[in-house]
């Protein structure tokens, strides 16, 4: 596939634009219209020449609203994107067009009461810059805290290191409102709130380009980190369970590796028993004593420990080794390798584990993120999987569905196919008011078929 | 006894504050053991010889070596909030009350060390002062100790979050005094706690406390009516396991219950409505505010949670202070404490409100087990007498819902918790081994 859209003259797309700052040239569009999705060697076959053909970087609400406004009357697509973290190609301009790049809406607004309310395009990092002397912390974040923006995180992510606290995106309250931009004539600002966010949480920016959003937040703790390795991946497994489950001892992030997923995390390396699975685990500081004796008692040996605001030294924090980086690190060693994304869940959760490990061993070395769900803690498995072919890949994924343990498939780029599994009603209902004509990142929901719609030459 | 006790007791206390008039005797002698008309029966007229008023940890050393070495008796007295007759001296003696060692020792990194006698209230205040907040407290607050709650509580406003008080990292230490002709001062910290923790006292004489606590949050106090009670019920444990709502307090309440609530502002309490009553932090208000809506219910009050004396604050319609608002109106009405199952407990809830109509009027703490959302319930109930009480009690039990007896002031009949059954009574052989600690209130020792 070669991107683009021929039959724009986008110099002059440019110049209509204008002072909205835009950007043609082809390696600097290209490279912002990737993500991390050559994760899976499924996606990277079909996505690897996708991309758009202007970069429009507005620096405020009305500039959005400029280029909507615009491109709806040229039938040109618009891709809104944030930092580009995602994994399923949800920022990439599948028909070209638009990139709509929402860092330099990146203003922090409020905080009160707990309350913040941001632009989009801020970096989490830089959010927590500002909420963190206030003494107010994400609730989670992705493992790309670093680079990511709040917006993407919205609008592609589903939950992170936190969410053994707080759930996720989808749990209600932890999104208490977003700012939509319709694409539309004229496009309409809209104002969601409470429940009325979910239309556009996790919809890859298909129904409306959010450009500010209000979130709760967390008091902040002082955060432990530790490491705790264990002689198999079952009994490591069960000590996240039993922490997860332990309601005394403040934790925001319980992760368990195999050996064959640890053996990527280079910077842990002489921290790490060759051969044992391990937990990793950030810890609220007057927890410690607990948690060093659970995972005594769970037969786990503490080999790594870092105080809240201790040294860094060489090694990264410990949650850029979890959740979606835990993949990057194991890529770092082999191209070969991708992920899965299942979730272990129900009464005899762990028993499933147990069965995945025995049946797929090394070819899919476990990798868990436990976590809050409705109510209660079950286990996300972002599987490393030593790639043959993409046959035996959806046979692993077959198997787990068949166990009961529901596929968020990582190598699709559809909507449904991914994280939603069906066909979100409300997400649908509400593209047909946002995007009537199918133009916001097309391709992505299924489910929209949008009018034909022939590009608009430019009035004279 | 003291009247046995030679002049040579009265002269090893010699210097301490003694208090020994019959008024104050009675009246420092008693608890909230009245709610139970069993109890009430049981207990009236039991009350202390002598009540020592230590001021220090070695004060307290010198009243345990006194009472060890001469065999009398010693029951340790917090704020005396408790329900069950914890602190009602059974056999006379000396009472200790813990009233001035009321010294908050520090306060960092989520950690607090108070001596037994502070107020709960005050802790929670002082730790406000520094971004912090007591993780949980029972409706008491303002009088209970932090000594009486670990020694006699075990859950409370906080729960909903961070489960019981038994659940490890709750309470990170107790410091202890035996009572031994030499007491030995012993440090008590992980899976030891157990040996001191919800004890009553029968094991040793907890003189500090350290809490684990929270981050302090703004909370806004907000009552929910329901027209139907299990739409009510199903509401509270909804709420309870929505993760992205920060809650502290989440307590279902059956009419004909809210009527004996007063000093709430008006329409808070419409007529003939079920009640669920709450505290969410202020970020997630809105949160409540829409799942309620949405669920058929209207939010009747809504108020900024304010540390201020002349308001009663909503926790004190909840927990055991339900009971107590009810008592205050009808003098014949009692309760019951039980534990229900987990993963069913909103079905055994609806169907004991079938069963047993307005003279059970259910009431329910909802709370964190084990990870998950489950309630207990303080029901209250129309007495008529103790063989219909117990009747009730088997009813319940035919629906999964064991009872945690509130008629007893026995240790053991509270909950099924065997493993520290056994370990409380290994380490009070060797920390009373004379069994002069609280006596009569642990069936294992007095069997024994």
């Amino acid at each position: 596939m070669d991107g683009g859209m021929k039959a724009v003259d986008w110099p002059s797309v440019a110049a209509d634009l204008a002072p909205i700052e835009c950007i043609t040239d082809r390696a600097l569009v290209r490279q912002k219209s990737r993500d991390f999705f050559w994760y899976s060697p499924v996606l990277n076959e079909r996505l690897k020449g996708v991309r758009g053909d202007l970069l429009v970087s507005p620096t405020n609400e009305d500039e959005v609203v400029r280029t909507l406004a615009y491109c709806h009357g040229r039938r040109i697509p618009v891709t809104p994107r944030g930092a580009g973290t995602g994994n399923y190609g949800q920022a990439m301009p599948l028909e070209g067009g638009v990139v709509l790049d929402l860092g330099r809406l990146d203003r922090f607004l409020s905080l009160e009461d707990g309350v913040a309310r941001a632009q989009a395009g801020l970096k989490l990092g830089d959010l927590e810059a500002h909420s963190l002397p206030q003494g107010w912390e994400l609730r989670f974040h992705p493992s790309t805290r670093r680079t990511a923006t709040i917006g993407g995180f919205i609008a592609g992510g589903s939950g992170g290191v936190g969410s053994i606290q707080f759930g996720g995106l989808r749990s209600r309250g932890n999104v208490l409102g977003l700012r939509v931009i319709t694409m539309e004539e004229k496009p309409r600002v809209l104002e969601l709130r409470g429940e009325e966010v979910m239309q556009a949480i996790h919809a890859y920016g298909t129904n409306g380009i959010i450009t500010e959003l209000e979130i709760p937040l967390a008091r902040t703790w002082p955060w432990h980190e530790a490491i705790v390795a264990f002689d198999d991946v079952g009994r490591a497994a069960s000590f996240g369970n039993t922490l997860g489950e332990a309601d005394g001892i403040t934790k925001k992030l319980v992760s368990v590796f195999d050996w064959g997923a640890a053996q990527y995390f280079k910077p842990l390396l002489s921290h790490l028993p060759a051969g044992q699975a391990i937990a990793l685990c950030l810890i609220a500081d007057p927890s410690r004593e607990a948690f060093a004796m659970l995972a005594y008692d769970s037969g786990g040996r503490i080999v790594f420990e870092r105080a809240a605001g201790g040294d860094g030294g060489e090694i990264p924090p410990l949650y850029e080794f979890t959740w979606n980086h835990t993949t990057l690190w194991a890529l770092k060693a082999d191209r070969t390798i991708t992920y899965l994304q299942c979730l272990f869940d129900g009464p005899d959760y762990l028993d499933k584990i147990a069965r995945a490990v025995a049946t797929f061993g090394d070819e899919t070395p476990m990798h868990l993120e436990f976590t809050r769900v409705g109510g209660h803690v079950a286990a996300f498995g972002l599987q490393l999987v030593r790639f043959t072919n993409e046959q035996r890949l959806y046979e692993i994924i077959a198997w787990l569905e068949a166990t009961g343990c529901p596929v968020a498939d990582p190598h699709t780029f559809i909507l449904e196919d991914g994280g939603m599994k069906t066909i979100d009603e409300a997400q649908l209902a509400f593209k047909r008011q946002t995007d009537p004509l199918g133009l916001l990142n097309p391709g992505k929901m299924r489910a929209f078929s949008p009018p034909a719609c022939p590009v608009v030459e430019r009035p004279a | 006894m003291i009247p046995a006790a030679p002049p040579a007791f009265r002269a090893a206390l010699d210097g301490l504050e003694l208090i020994d008039h019959p008024v104050q005797l009675r009246l420092r002698s008693r608890d909230f053991y009245w709610y139970s008309p069993i109890l009430k029966a049981e207990l009236d007229g039991k009350a202390a010889d002598l009540i020592v008023v230590p001021r220090t940890v070695d004060e307290v050393v010198r009243v345990a070596a006194a009472c060890a070495r001469f065999g009398v008796p010693l029951v340790v007295r917090g704020g005396a909030t408790g329900n069950y007759g914890q602190m009602v001296p059974l056999q006379g003696g000396v009472l200790l009350d813990m009233a001035r060692l009321d010294r908050t020792l520090w306060i960092e990194r989520g950690r607090g060390r108070f001596e037994a006698g502070v107020r709960l209230g005050d802790a929670d205040v002082l730790c406000q002062k520094q971004g912090w907040e007591l993780r949980m407290f029972p409706s008491t607050r303002r009088q209970a100790t932090v000594g009486g709650y670990v020694c006699g509580g075990a859950a409370g406003v906080g729960s909903i979050r961070y489960g019981q008080l038994r659940d490890a990292g709750s309470v990170l230490a107790l410091k202890v005094v035996t009572c031994e002709p030499v007491p030995r001062l012993i440090e008590l910290r992980g899976v030891d706690i157990g040996k001191a923790l919800h004890a009553y006292g029968t094991t040793s004489i907890v003189v500090e406390v350290e809490l684990a606590l929270a981050p302090a949050y703004p909370w806004v106090e907000m009552v929910a009516a329901f027209d139907d009670f299990a739409t009510a019920a199903q509401f509270a444990q909804a709420l309870g396991e929505s993760d992205g709502i920060f809650l502290k307090l989440d307590s279902l309440m059956a009419w004909p219950l809210p009527r004996y609530f007063r000093g709430l502002e008006e329409g808070t309490l419409p007529d003939g409505r079920h009640i669920v009553m709450i505290m969410v932090t202020a970020g997630n208000a809105t949160t409540v505010r829409d799942l309620v809506r949405e669920r058929g219910g209207a939010v009747t009050l809504e108020r900024r949670y304010v540390e201020d004396r002349a308001i009663t604050p909503l926790y004190e319609y909840t927990w055991n202070h339900t009971t107590l608002q009810a008592l205050k109106i009808d003098k014949t009405v009692t309760y019951l404490q039980t534990i229900f199952p987990l993963g069913a407990n909103v079905e055994a809830l609806i169907a004991s409100h079938e069963m047993f109509g307005e003279e059970v009027m259910a009431h329910a703490e909802f709370q964190r087990r084990q990870g998950r959302t489950n309630c207990s319930s303080l029901q209250v109930v129309r007495y008529s007498d103790e063989a219909r009480l117990w009747e009730i009690v088997r009813g319940m039990e035919t629906l999964g819902i064991r009872l945690s007896n509130p008629h007893s002031y026995i240790l053991e009949d509270k909950g099924a918790r065997v493993l520290s059954a056994d370990l409380q009574l290994a380490f009070k052989r060797e920390a009373d081994p004379r069994g002069l600690l609280n006596p009569g209130k642990m069936s294992r020792w007095t069997a024994a």
